[in-house]
């Protein structure tokens, strides 16, 4: 009986291993990617969230931003794009259609949040904050992370670590001859997280910074990411 | 007067045409004329005349000709004799054909050589030195002028004299009477003309392919283009306006669009009224990625899968995209191409979205050349880490803003990406129907 043990043991052991290895590889196969793909186009096609709303009217005018998203586990509803040819009456449009919004301009940049409130990150305030000579407004970004306040407040319940999802970019192969090299600096003492993004978005000017705050389903987070055009 | 043929030949002494006779020519008929001087009236004329004499049989003969005029110009022309379409800097060599008569009427055509003075009717098109080599130098059309003085001889008529002691009246030539048999002429000069068609040269369009929707600075190198060029684009939905150039460079703006002919279009150049050569400039439309592969980051597109427990997340340029990370990521890089697989270099706007589990879409503004980018990630800033089995599972599609138009690219990513039962991993599939 032992030796039998001693066979089947390993056997289910490397059963499971490639039953795990075969299950994380798991890919929707093409078709059915495309197939979703299709529908996702076919739902969304000719209507925005409230934060792609609010990007499309900060690209679209030049105007540096920011927005929070109100903590839901749902998917964002969707609205047409804000009609008007001013900012205020775009974003007057935009909020209009997603009530749970207010927005609110403070020197030159704009914010989309939630009328219930900012959450405790965006709030807390920074002593002292340096984004010397950055070239993009995500590497101000980390360094406003890196900040003493910002990580005690992640050791917080209700703010949670930083989760990080990428995102697209680019990379320039002849970066000398770009005017993408041109570098920024923000300097702010005794701000809250909120102004220090508000400071990184003016300076960078083609800027809008998205906070969106996780409790869903076990996963205590935020995402902070920078959008730039 | 005696003339000795063979020392005219030995010595090569030309004749009035600048032509000398062979220097291996030992027979032949030779023909000559003696004018009467166009100052002097009472020159006397000679004719030709030839006597034979045989004394050992007592015998002698006489021969004269009349008088035989020089040949005279009649017509003329250029060759080449029909219109020639050249491109510019080519070389054309021109020659002003005499068409001359002999005094029986003959008629035969002979090169002139000499005293030809050539003449371009546009300057700005056409220039010709002294051999009546052209040179075509812009765009339209010139004509080619040949301008030489020519002779049309003829013999001054003989008063019908009555001889009383032959009883009749007699043409015959008086050559000592001055004038009458005499070779007179009157100026017969020719402006025979060709035509030269210059046509516009392009060696390049830079770039060549422009963007659906898209405005693209062009320059356009060559020659020929004139003082007042413009440029001329086939097929449907691109316009051009130039903002500047020479003879030899036009700059400007191929203006190609939404609803543009996807493909070639024919650039041509046209000043006066001549159209160059033409050159393709093509209009792409965005379809799909392709994997990039930049060296030493990227094999098939697609960086190594990075499992981190408090490290930095990097992506393609280098650039710290977070720090003090616990989780899981890789970088992948694409080219956008067009409809033939060639690369699409100028701006665009690129929209990501997702499908399944949706996360809002990302836009984004790429310029020239620039290799689009990605990062497939999902990580916690430390101590905090993924939990049991806490993964992304994305379709990942792209579409392309080119002006106010969009183009749903083909390329579907699938991705997952986290932790799967205790193992962080990465798993990513490019689709590109």
């Amino acid at each position: 009986m032992w030796k039998y043990k001693r066979r089947i043991v390993p056997a289910v052991l490397a059963a499971l291993g490639v039953a795990l290895v075969a299950y994380a590889q798991q890919l929707p196969p093409p078709r059915e990617a495309q197939e979703a793909m299709r529908r996702h186009r076919e739902r969304t096609r000719g209507t925005v969230t409230a934060q792609e709303a609010l990007f499309g009217v900060l690209r679209g005018l030049g105007v540096p931003g920011g927005f929070v998203l109100s903590p839901q586990c749902e998917e964002e509803e969707r609205q047409t794009p804000p009609g008007g040819s001013s900012l205020r009456e775009r974003l007057d449009s935009l909020v209009a259609a997603a009530p749970q919004y207010k927005w609110q301009a403070e020197n030159g940049v704009v914010n989309v949040v939630p009328k219930s409130g900012l959450p405790a990150l965006l709030e807390a305030c920074i002593v002292r904050f340096r984004a010397e000579s950055v070239r993009s407004p995500g590497e101000a970004l980390v360094k406003l992370i890196e900040t003493p306040e910002v990580r005690e407040a992640m050791t917080r319940p209700d703010v949670g670590s930083r989760l990080f999802r990428g995102g697209v970019g680019y990379y320039d192969p002849n970066p000398e001859a770009s005017e993408s090299v041109k570098t920024f600096s923000v300097s702010r003492d005794n701000v809250t997280v909120r102004e220090a993004l508000n400071a990184i978005a003016r300076e960078h000017g083609r800027a809008m910074w998205t906070h969106r705050q996780h409790h869903c389903r076990g996963v205590h987070a935020f995402e902070l990411d920078f959008a730039v055009w | 007067m005696t003339y000795d043929i063979r020392a005219l030949r030995d010595k090569q002494v030309p004749d009035e045409n600048g032509n000398v006779l062979p220097p291996e020519a030992t027979r032949g008929h030779f023909k000559w004329s003696v004018i009467l001087g166009e100052e002097d009236d009472e020159q006397l004329v000679m004719i030709g005349r030839a006597e034979h004499f045989d004394a050992a049989h007592a015998m002698s003969s006489s021969y004269a000709c009349a008088s035989c005029c020089p040949d005279s110009t009649v017509d003329s022309y250029v060759t080449p004799f029909f219109t020639v379409e050249v491109f510019a800097d080519d070389i054309v060599d021109f020659d002003a054909v005499e068409i001359k008569e002999d005094c029986y009427g003959d008629r035969y055509d002979s090169i002139r050589t000499f005293n030809v003075s050539w003449n371009s009717s546009d300057s700005e098109v056409t220039s010709v030195n002294s051999s009546g080599t052209v040179t075509a130098l812009n765009g339209g059309e010139s004509d080619i002028e040949a301008v030489f003085s020519g002779r049309y001889y003829y013999t001054q008529e003989c008063v019908p004299q009555y001889r009383p002691e032959a009883g009749d009246a007699t043409h015959d030539i008086q050559p000592n009477l001055p004038g009458c048999g005499a070779c007179r002429f009157d100026p017969a000069t020719q402006r025979p003309r060709g035509r030269l068609r210059v046509k516009p040269r392009i060696t390049s369009i830079t770039p060549a392919r422009g963007l659906i929707g898209t405005a693209t600075a062009v320059t356009i190198r060559g020659r020929s283009f004139g003082s007042n060029p413009s440029v001329i684009i086939g097929g449907m939905g691109v316009t051009y306006s130039g903002s500047g150039g020479s003879t030899t460079q036009l700059t400007g703006t191929l203006n190609v669009a939404a609803d543009a002919t996807i493909g070639d279009h024919s650039v041509q150049v046209s000043n006066k009224g001549q159209r160059s050569n033409a050159v393709n400039f093509i209009v792409q439309l965005p379809t799909r990625l392709v994997p990039f592969d930049i060296p030493d980051r990227t094999t098939n597109g697609k960086g190594p899968v990075v499992v981190i427990d408090n490290g930095d997340i990097v992506d393609l340029s280098g650039n710290v995209r977070a720090t003090n990370q616990c989780g899981v990521y890789q970088n992948v890089a694409y080219v956008l191409v067009d409809q033939a697989g060639q690369r699409i270099v100028q701006p665009y706007t690129l929209i990501e979205e997702f499908a399944f589990n949706a996360q809002p879409s990302q836009t984004f503004n790429l310029p020239a050349n620039a290799i689009i980018t990605d990062i497939h990630s999902r990580s916690r800033t430390a101590p905090a880490c993924l939990g049991f089995n806490e993964h992304d599972e994305l379709v990942q599609g792209f579409t392309v803003v080119a002006g106010t138009s969009r183009f749903d690219l083909t390329t579907l990513v699938s991705i997952r990406v986290g932790d799967f039962m205790g193992t962080r991993n990465v798993f990513v599939e490019i689709s590109r129907p």
